[in-house]
């Protein structure tokens, strides 16, 4: 007989209701909804209700609550990495952080120390790094035994309402991206790397492990970026532009020495099915597709690892890899954000 | 209808791809040995194309032009002027896009990124790239090189009349992945998806361009980027009128770009 495991949510947003709550409610038998918190009240009531849980502004109510296996977090940036470590030091089972896991090199150290000491499951809601198209088309891509030459990140998006009108009516509205900024193209560049460029770094360091040296970077207005980086050996080149009025792109790209992979995801929000990926190898091409999408196979994993049924699909170390990536890269687009000691 | 004789040469690797294309244009073209009206030439061959200029031709098509040193194009434009006679270079993807006319219209392209995977030269990789991306944003001013191996190159190119916008171009030489070349051009109001397979003789290009209405797709039209080359040089001959989608010039103003990266 399967186990329930609780839920908690720190952060009641867009997320939250498009994403996690749509994913859960496809899986009752593994998961519950305990409780929600959010620093709006009546957001989390309204939230809480909808999925038979309690509304709270407290973290602690979520965090100490011994009903909650799994931690949510969809707060703010800048809490990730503090309610994270609490979760872990309350000794939950899984915490499921959304991106970026850590906004500094310190934080990231402190989340690998704390997670080691408890042994919590942290999983980051990169989405893409669990696809199961994109999973299959890596194991094939790994058996060929290839060496990838250029990696390329494109992820180019209308507005995300275009994705959460069909998914829920949000409990609040959420403010309009700003235009016309004065910020430094850097500091736009940086929001870009931890904001956009994250979703797939778990993805990309399978192909271009080591960063290497940013050579062109340029932030396009109202919010997109075209960066080239390379270790010498490896190119990796990343896209992204927001607020387009067409279709979504979402592409992974790697060219190897003797194989083409492609991998066209989703949008984000919507339980589309998984990527569609193609690999091409000695005149043939392989297609990867499955019915589930990242989302529902990242709980299916938080499950299998919090009852012992597997280990974590991804570990802590390449975790906490992946976000120290993505901040080395916000530092080379921006070294005047980077960390001092 | 205006039919012209022409001769390839048989002993090329590319004689096989000639024959065939040649063969879908019988109306406007024949194939004989020795000296005749065209000659469909590969540019490993540079002398040939001279040789073909003097020796009395009207026009000589070059396939591969990408392979083709800053010198020796000097010496073929030379020839070519002494004796009046075109010369044609014969890319294997701009004609395809190219023929489907201004895509994008005149909306600010924010970013333009093209791949192009070969299994040969990387020089003549970027030239193709090149004269593919002309057909959406005109010529290339310069070029900045990001990086290169005796695999790849990448580099960001400022465009002559349109210098806003970001172009990454891409070569990989990856001999089993398969021939072809990718573009995607970027506007707030438009997206210009393009592949290009170089293997199979007509299979089509996939062109799709979106915007808020959401997909439109040409026609696809199942022939080799030759034929249409060598529909334009038919036109050109017979009535004065037309022009190749790749000029002489477009060349060898790519070249030297090129060979900037890839020496």
């Amino acid at each position: 007989m399967s186990r329930s495991l609780g839920v908690g949510f720190l952060g009641a947003g867009l997320v939250t209701q498009a994403i996690h709550l749509p994913t859960l409610a496809g899986i009752p038998d593994q998961f519950r909804v305990v409780g929600v918190m959010d620093i709006d009240a009546a957001v989390a009531d309204r939230v809480a209700s909808r999925c038979g849980a309690t509304g709270t502004t407290e973290v602690d109510a979520i965090v100490q609550n011994p009903e909650i296996d799994v931690v949510v977090v969809g707060s703010p940036n800048a809490m990730h990495a503090a309610q994270v470590i609490a979760a872990c030091e309350a000794g939950k089972a899984a915490v499921l952080a959304e991106k970026p896991l850590a906004v500094s090199h310190t934080e990231a150290a402190q989340i690998r120390a704390a997670a080691a000491e408890s042994g919590t499951n942290v999983v980051v809601g990169a989405m893409h790094a669990y696809d199961p198209g994109y999973r299959a088309a890596l194991a094939a891509w790994r058996d060929l035994g290839d060496e990838s030459v250029l990696t390329q990140s494109t992820i180019f998006l209308p507005s995300n309402d275009t994705f959460t009108d069909q998914t829920v009516e949000p409990a609040s509205a959420f403010p309009a991206p700003p235009t016309g900024s004065k910020l430094a193209d850097a500091t736009m560049l940086r929001d870009a790397a931890l904001g956009l460029v994250i979703h797939n770094v778990p993805l990309l360091r399978q192909f271009h492990p080591r960063l290497g040296e940013l050579v062109s970077a340029s932030f396009v207005q109202p919010f997109g970026y075209a960066m080239v980086v390379t270790d010498d050996v490896r190119t990796l080149e990343l896209l992204g532009y927001m607020g387009g009025r067409w279709p979504p792109h979402w592409t992974l790209r790697v060219v190897g020495t003797t194989s083409d992979l492609r991998v066209s995801f989703p949008p984000s929000f919507v339980l589309a099915g998984s990527s569609r990926a193609e690999l091409t190898c000695a005149g043939s091409t392989t297609v990867f597709q499955f019915d589930t999408n990242g989302y529902q196979q990242e709980w299916a994993a938080i499950y299998d690892a919090a009852v012992g049924e597997a280990e974590p699909l991804i570990s802590l170390d390449d975790v906490v890899d992946d976000v120290v990536y993505a901040l080395d890269l916000a530092d080379q687009v921006d070294p005047t954000g980077r960390e001092t000691s | 209808m205006t039919s012209y004789t022409v001769s390839i040469d048989g002993n090329s690797p590319d004689a096989a791809l000639h024959r065939t294309v040649l063969a879908s244009l019988p109306n406007s073209y024949r194939l004989v040995e020795g000296v005749a009206e065209v000659v469909l030439a590969s540019a490993s061959d540079p002398a040939s194309v001279e040789r073909a200029c003097s020796s009395g031709s009207r026009a000589v098509v070059v396939d591969h032009p990408g392979l083709l040193l800053p010198d020796d194009l000097s010496a073929m434009a030379d020839a070519a002027d002494r004796n009046g006679c075109i010369v044609a270079p014969a890319p294997r993807y701009a004609p395809r896009l190219a023929a489907e006319g201004d895509l994008m219209g005149a909306v600010e392209i924010e970013i333009l990124e093209s791949t192009i995977v070969s299994g040969g030269s990387l020089r003549s990789a970027l030239v193709e790239q090149l004269a593919m991306v002309r057909a959406v944003l005109g010529a290339a001013a310069s070029i900045r090189v990001l990086h290169t191996s005796t695999s790849h190159y990448a580099c960001e190119a400022t465009m002559m009349d349109r210098s806003q916008s970001r172009v990454l171009l891409n070569g990989v030489t990856s001999p089993c992945a398969g021939e072809e070349a990718n573009l995607h051009a970027l506007a707030a109001e438009r997206r210009l998806v393009v592949r290009i397979d170089a293997g199979p003789v007509a299979r089509p290009a996939e062109i799709c361009c979106y915007d808020d209405h959401g997909a439109r797709t040409p026609w696809p039209v199942h022939q080799h980027s030759h034929r249409i080359t060598l529909s334009q040089l038919h036109r050109l001959l017979t009535t004065g009128q037309s022009t190749v989608t790749y000029s002489l010039e477009d060349l060898r103003h790519d070249t030297r770009l090129a060979t900037v990266v890839v020496p």
